[in-house]
């Protein structure tokens, strides 16, 4: 019973309280770039969530069964989890290639660029910091891309209704999602310290 | 020495296994190109450099395929490049006529 309750914990953890882009500031050139519309962030939030469930299982399976007992775990975790993503992201590139080209050409850069998605790696390596069990890091890498998910969303919308809207000039397009941000993230800090 | 063989096992052969998996997704997810664009990315220099504001040479071809842009998009390939590809272009234009 404990244990779900600390596998909640995790998760709420993961999504709200410790929000990778709102409180860490991880993850923010895709967080910026791709919220002008709502169909390419949520396109980019399905993969970044398929990418981090799927590297976070494979990474914990490589830190735990290779790297530890190997005694190799500092030396070689970035190399092994880049690996690891890359090779997820490049999956996932084709998919999209084929399955639907118009959400390939919106998202553009930022598709192959989500192999240096600092949230990806991060997940990996906040894994292996907590000394997370299997289903305690599936957990995690579920809860953190979907933190992002939130956010993305929220910046979406919030954008979406500014271009209706009359503001300066020289505010107008990255300057502006900047503020947002940083007014969101003062409203997330609210939720610090609700789980000890 | 232990060390160092192990990790080159490890990581070689996670490479290996990886690009094996990704050869055969390739295969598997393979889009019909067009036989124009796949003529006009041959041509173009390959160095993603992104001069020409596209994110790479990929749809900086595509583009010129679909005549959005100029022949003479490529920065870098200068009038070399623009050449060629006026070439194929023309080549196109003659193969569609008969």
């Amino acid at each position: 019973m404990s244990y779900l309750v600390n596998l909640a914990k995790i998760f709420v953890s993961s999504t709200i309280i410790n929000n990778i882009v709102l409180i860490q500031f991880l993850a923010l050139c895709s967080y910026v770039g791709l919220t002008d519309n709502l169909s390419s962030t949520l396109g980019m939030s399905y993969a970044v969530i398929f990418v981090t469930v799927s590297s976070g299982i494979l990474a914990w399976t490589i830190d735990h069964w290779i790297l530890i007992p190997t005694g190799l775990q500092p030396a070689l975790q970035i190399t092994a989890f880049i690996l690891v993503i890359g090779s997820f992201v490049g999956l996932v590139e084709m998919y999209l290639k084929k399955a639907s080209p118009n959400l390939y050409k919106a998202m553009g850069i930022y598709l192959p660029l989500i192999a240096t998605n600092c949230l990806i790696l991060g997940v990996t390596f906040i894994n292996s910091i907590h000394n997370y069990d299997f289903i305690e890091s599936v957990v995690s890498s579920f809860g953190v891309p979907l933190g992002y998910m939130l956010a993305m969303v929220m910046l979406a919308g919030i954008r979406e209704r500014l271009r209706n809207s009359e503001i300066p000039q020289f505010f107008k397009g990255k300057a502006i999602a900047f503020m947002i941000t940083g007014i969101l993230a003062l409203a997330f800090l609210g939720f610090a310290g609700m789980i000890k | 020495m232990r060390d160092i063989i192990i990790s080159v096992l490890t990581i070689g052969g996670f490479g290996a296994i990886f690009g094996l998996l990704l050869g055969v997704f390739n295969e598997k997810f393979k889009v019909e190109e067009d036989p124009l664009f796949k003529a006009i990315y041959e041509v173009l220099p390959h160095g993603e450099c992104g001069a020409c504001g596209f994110p790479g040479c990929h749809p900086c071809a595509q583009a010129i395929a679909e005549g959005t842009v100029p022949l003479t998009a490529c920065v870098v390939g200068g009038d070399e490049v623009a050449q060629k590809i006026k070439k194929i272009l023309a080549q196109q234009k003659a193969m569609s006529m008969n």
